[in-house]
């Protein structure tokens, strides 16, 4: 019926070894940052606010400081910390999925209400919310946004356990008089293990994200550390003198974005191959 | 259906309790002393007396243990009473509703762009799938997905406002200045609306009816516009309701940037003040509003066939 | 089919609400006023009932401050004082009244003489004996000791009705004798104000006749809507500078707009060290952070050459101010302050420690660009002589709130004002934590000095006096001045007559015309 082309196995897979190539090249620049630039934070006022060149490929800054291996630098900050956030947020959510899944009934209700009483808060504005409380900082970004993040895992795990909960291993597990403890964890885990995976690429850009809109606000990163949010909010003085203090941090945060979430959808391409229509 | 229906609706009273809960725990374990926040607020030049301070404390029973506080609050909701202003003054709900205005309309003009982007956009993804323009089409989306909205708010304001100054930087004061920040809002929603347009047209052009219509003669768009466009279209109005709840929860970064009056920003500078009434209020008011939004998501979802669900699922 | 037929009509709902939107952003912006109309938009950074500046657009002081910094007669036309200073005659201008008809006669000018001093840091409420009135036009103040400062710090005194104000410092009704009228009044958001057209002060009776007063709270935003035309002024209605100095080049270069900057009257950016807890308890530790800092270097660079570099507590054009510069940047000598105390950097990390503890400073500024940057240079200039600094930067509220619990070792903090007398009341002598860090009470000496300089009414008394105090503050270093942070405007080029005034509080708009 269907009269377009279906792209073939072997593009999908040219596909995903791009992608995955332009992000490990990114990926070695953020991680080694501190190796591959060791004087980002060597300040040099005879270098102010210096245009785009060959020497600073993304100009510098007003305190005469490479804007490039800034950025590198406060991406590997983001990174990092936005790691840390998704996997906490994961442990959670995993472990709440497959209990509200399995276990079903009273346990399964309340913990969707949980869920929505979790989703009626923005995640900025719930974030900014405890930050007040607990004050800011960098610990308490990470607790704030895994505290927030993990309802999107419990909802996938859920419904994937619910799946997976009739068929006919875990029934057979179960008649054979399997723990559900050894069921869960033998049998249930690693099956909606995989469905998460794609969900968990793209989170990691969305707490990037999330983190760079906090530090923009003013309620994440503090500044002498470099990081996105925390220089873009500094480019806003210089935007119309130094507009390329914009440019610079935006172009890799926004690749580094893309890259992780196309490697999602293609590992979600990759697993699902009735979504194959559904590339990006 | 109906079951699902009734339980998300019999869902809503101890969600909203729980909120309200939550809105004021959070306030309650801030640190600090309302009381004596109220004080400088009142007095901004005075010392602090104790016994003016006993007194405000007094005022604001906030010796009272946390449930008696959390019911007379709770009570005062009840009452549409959600106390005063610690900054201004004024009754909480009357700054609501003043602010509340700007979030909607920034939000719907958001919503207006999403619309119009993502219908179009997706229509050509679909109609010229694998085109040159579709592939452009899907690589904007994504790159679209990878900007943070404040930094396309800096790049138009520093675009339209400081080089081409075709619209002011900062404030309302006409309705043409909700364009730019409704074009920030509505470009970062509407990836997911273009690629939820173009998946779904490719589902029902693939359908039978489609192929019964095309060998009756109708052009491409008259099929889209007689067919494809109403069996899509409750997919799209849960995607509508969708971007509306993440609108107004991304609009306080869009509001604080273009300085729109919007809730955002003053719940953000209430909650910096340590303007308590103001800071629960408006908290509980974001959970009640989403809650209903995401109810009425649910239950359109509902009717959603079966068939189109499957095409949104991966959007919505 | 009749669930699609349901839903198309959903959807053309959506679709109607959605055009009706964008029909109405694409709605013309009204014009704006025609050149002639004098109307004022002034961008302002704080709520209008908040800041000091505002309400001089609405009231009137009790006496003027003049350029030399003395007084000057405004509501109090002429006041004698006998040889000790306990007694003093106050003859009132006479045909005054309020926007609401009311008159001001004694009565009223004995309430505000009573009741506004605990809120304006004045201090002769302290000596206070009681005020007489004589007739509807004169009044006798008399004290129960000398008190040499009263007529100057009548200039502080804004004259409300006496049922306009609440227990606690606060007006409740806006109403003045002053050149304008509140109209309309949004909190946090926007003022209007229309001119008092029986304004008593013929001679300066304003051009403007009407003031839009915006809030624009954030300080790029407020460069913005002056550059694109939004607002007319911005700056005015501050008394400190409210805008990145990185903004002001490429402002001077805007030919659509005017940058004036204030030379003469301003204060000196000064941070604080916490003297009374904490490594900064050590005064070697203290001088050394005073003298490592170039402030030539600071001003070049973060702060674009516009703000310039002293290490004076107040502007030598002020009355009583210090003779000479204070402790100026000196590497070698900040490093012997350091050694002094027995800091050495035992481990060759660059920092210096003494009995294994590194030398670490908690500095806490302010959410603007300008102490952002600042707090950098000062992290990066202290690393030079050995000293690390912990930067933390939050928004005002929890700022004020960390300050006043004592929980920093640097921070900014609240300049020494012009009329160092009046200063000496409010934070000079104090040896608490307030919103600003600690005060500069360091000793009972100062006690004492600032006791004789209120008592008398001798200049030259005062001034040795000061002398010593200045020397006090040198010797200690209880803060940090770095740089004379000058007020501006920028305004659009077509609007004439700005102008700073003496008394860094008050808008004067008697001479703004817009052409």
């Amino acid at each position: 019926m269907r009269k377009y082309k279906v792209k073939t196995k072997k593009q999908q897979k040219n596909l995903i070894w791009i992608w995955s190539g332009l992000l490990l090249i990114l990926l070695i620049l953020i991680v080694f940052s501190p190796y591959i630039f060791p004087d980002s934070n060597t300040i040099n006022y005879e270098l102010q606010l210096q245009k785009p060149s060959f020497q600073h490929w993304f100009g510098t800054d007003e305190f005469g400081r490479d804007l490039f291996s800034r950025v590198f630098n406060g991406m590997r900050t983001s990174l990092m910390y936005s790691l840390i956030i998704e996997a906490i947020a994961l442990t959670i959510g995993l472990a709440i999925g497959l209990l509200s899944g399995y276990l079903g009934g009273k346990v399964d209700g309340f913990f969707n209400y949980i869920m929505n009483v979790f989703q009626a808060f923005p995640t900025t504005i719930a974030a900014i919310a405890l930050i007040a409380v607990l004050g800011t900082g960098d610990l308490t970004l990470i607790i704030v946004l895994s505290v927030m993040g993990w309802v999107a895992y419990a909802r996938i795990v859920r419904s994937e356990t619910l799946i997976f909960k009739e068929r006919d291993f875990v029934l057979g597990a179960r008649a054979a008089g399997g723990s559900s403890a050894y069921i869960l964890g033998k049998h249930i885990f690693p099956n909606v293990l995989l469905p998460v995976l794609p969900l968990a690429t793209l989170m990691i850009g969305h707490g990037i994200m999330a983190i760079a809109s906090l530090s923009f606000l003013g309620f994440g990163v503090q500044p002498p550390n470099a990081e996105i949010g925390l220089m873009l909010k500094d480019s806003a003085t210089f935007i119309s003198r130094a507009p390329w203090l914009l440019v610079g941090p935006g172009i890799v945060l926004a690749m580094v974005v893309a890259l992780i979430n196309a490697l999602g959808d293609a590992i979600r391409d990759k697993m699902d191959p009735q979504k194959q229509m559904m590339e990006i | 259906m109906k079951k699902i229906i009734i339980n998300r609706v019999l869902m809503i009273l101890p969600t909203v309790i729980t909120i309200a809960f939550l809105a004021f725990s959070i306030m309650y374990f801030s640190p600090g002393n309302p009381a004596e926040i109220l004080m400088r607020y009142r007095n901004p030049e005075g010392g602090t007396d104790p016994a003016a301070l006993a007194h405000y404390e007094e005022m604001l029973g906030i010796n009272d243990p946390f449930l008696t506080q959390f019911e007379n609050w709770g009570a005062g909701i009840l009452t549409g009473d959600f106390g005063e202003s610690f900054k201004t003054g004024n009754p909480v709900t009357e700054e609501f509703f003043y602010r509340i205005g700007y979030t909607l309309m920034l939000s719907f003009t958001g919503l207006a762009f999403s619309l119009v982007i993502g219908i179009t956009l997706g229509f050509l993804s679909a109609e010229f799938k694998d085109s040159w323009l579709d592939n452009l089409l899907r690589f904007t989306q994504s790159l679209k997905m990878s900007i943070p909205s404040f930094w396309l708010a800096l790049f138009f304001i520093y675009i339209f406002s400081t080089q081409l100054r075709w619209f002011s930087a900062f404030g309302y004061n006409s309705p043409k200045d909700l364009i730019l920040p409704g074009l920030v809002l509505g470009l970062s929603n509407s990836s997911r609306m273009v690629r939820l347009v173009r998946t779904c047209i490719l589902e029902e052009k693939g359908s039978g009816y489609v192929y019964t219509a095309r060998v009756k003669g109708l052009s491409e768009i008259q099929i889209f516009f007689k067919h494809i466009l109403k069996n899509i279209t409750l997919p799209i109005i849960t995607l509508t309701g969708v971007s509306l709840v993440s609108m107004i929860g991304g609009s306080l970064i869009i509001e604080n940037i273009f300085g729109l009056p919007g809730i955002g920003t003053y719940l953000v500078s209430a909650i910096v003040a340590k303007d308590y009434p103001v800071s629960m209020g408006f908290l509980f008011a974001y959970g009640v509003i989403i809650v209903f939004i995401n109810l009425f998501i649910d239950i359109v979802y509902q009717f959603v066939d079966p068939r189109v669900r499957d095409c949104a699922n991966a959007e919505i | 089919m009749k669930k699609g037929v349901r839903a198309l009509a959903l959807l053309v709902i959506v679709a109607v609400l959605v055009t009706g939107f964008t029909g109405c952003t694409g709605a013309k912006a009204k014009d704006k006023a025609s050149a002639t109309e004098q109307t004022l938009v002034v961008g302002a950074a704080k709520d209008f009932k908040n800041g000091s500046e505002p309400k001089t657009l609405i009231f009137d002081s009790l006496t003027d401050s003049l350029e030399d910094m003395s007084s000057g007669p405004r509501l109090v036309t002429e006041w004698e004082k006998n040889a000790d200073f306990t007694e003093y005659t106050l003859k009132l201008k006479e045909g005054v009244t309020f926007s609401n008809g009311e008159k001001f006669n004694a009565q009223v000018a004995k309430f505000n003489i009573e009741y506004w001093p605990v809120y304006r840091d004045c201090g002769y409420i302290k000596k206070l004996k009681s005020i007489e009135v004589i007739d509807d036009k004169n009044l006798k103040v008399s004290f129960n000791e000398s008190y040499g400062n009263f007529i100057d710090e009548l200039s502080k005194i804004w004259v409300t009705l006496p049922n306009a104000v609440d227990a606690k410092g606060n007006i409740t009704d806006w109403t003045g004798t002053g050149p304008y009228v509140l109209k309309d009044y949004q909190a946090d958001m926007s003022a209007t104000l229309i001119r008092n057209e029986t304004y008593w002060r013929t001679d300066k009776m304003p051009g403007i006749t009407k003031i839009d007063y915006k809030v624009i709270t954030d300080e790029n935003s407020r460069v913005m809507a002056v550059k694109s035309g939004d607002v007319d002024v911005i700056g005015l209605t501050e008394h400190y500078t409210v805008m990145p100095f990185a903004d002001v080049p490429d402002l001077q270069a805007n030919k659509d707009l005017q940058v004036s900057i204030c030379e003469d009257y301003g204060t000196i950016t000064t941070y604080s060290l916490n003297w009374a807890k904490g490594v900064c308890m050590d005064q070697n530790v203290r001088k050394a952070i005073a003298l490592g800092i170039d402030r030539d270097m600071l001003c070049s660079t973060v702060l674009y050459g516009v703000a310039e570099p002293t290490s004076r507590f107040v502007l030598p054009t002020y009355k009583f101010s210090q003779q000479e510069e204070g402790l100026k940047y000196d590497l070698t000598k900040a490093k012997a302050a350091l050694e002094a105390s027995g800091y050495k950097d035992g481990d060759g990390d660059g920092y210096v420690e003494k009995d294994g503890q590194k030398l670490s400073l908690k500095m806490v500024v302010s959410d603007t660009q300008v102490n952002r940057s600042v707090g950098v240079f000062l992290q990066d200039a202290l690393k030079k002589i050995g000293i690390a600094v912990d930067l933390q930067v939050f928004d005002a509220t929890t700022t004020k709130t960390m300050l006043k619990a004592g929980d920093f070792d640097l921070s900014t903090s609240h300049p020494w004002t012009g009329t160092v007398v009046s200063y000496l009341y409010w934070r000079g002598n104090l040896n608490t934590y307030d919103d600003y860090g600690i005060g500069y009470g360091v000793n009972d000496e100062m006690n004492t000095l600032t006791e004789t300089v209120s008592v008398t009414g001798d200049d030259k008394v005062r001034e040795e006096a000061f002398n010593k105090i200045w020397d006090i503050q040198n010797d200690f270093v209880a803060g940090v001045p770095l740089y004379f942070s000058q007020r501006i405007f920028v305004a659009q080029s077509n609007i004439e007559g700005l102008k700073f005034c003496p008394n860094t509080a008050e808008v004067d708009l008697s001479e703004v015309v817009i052409k």
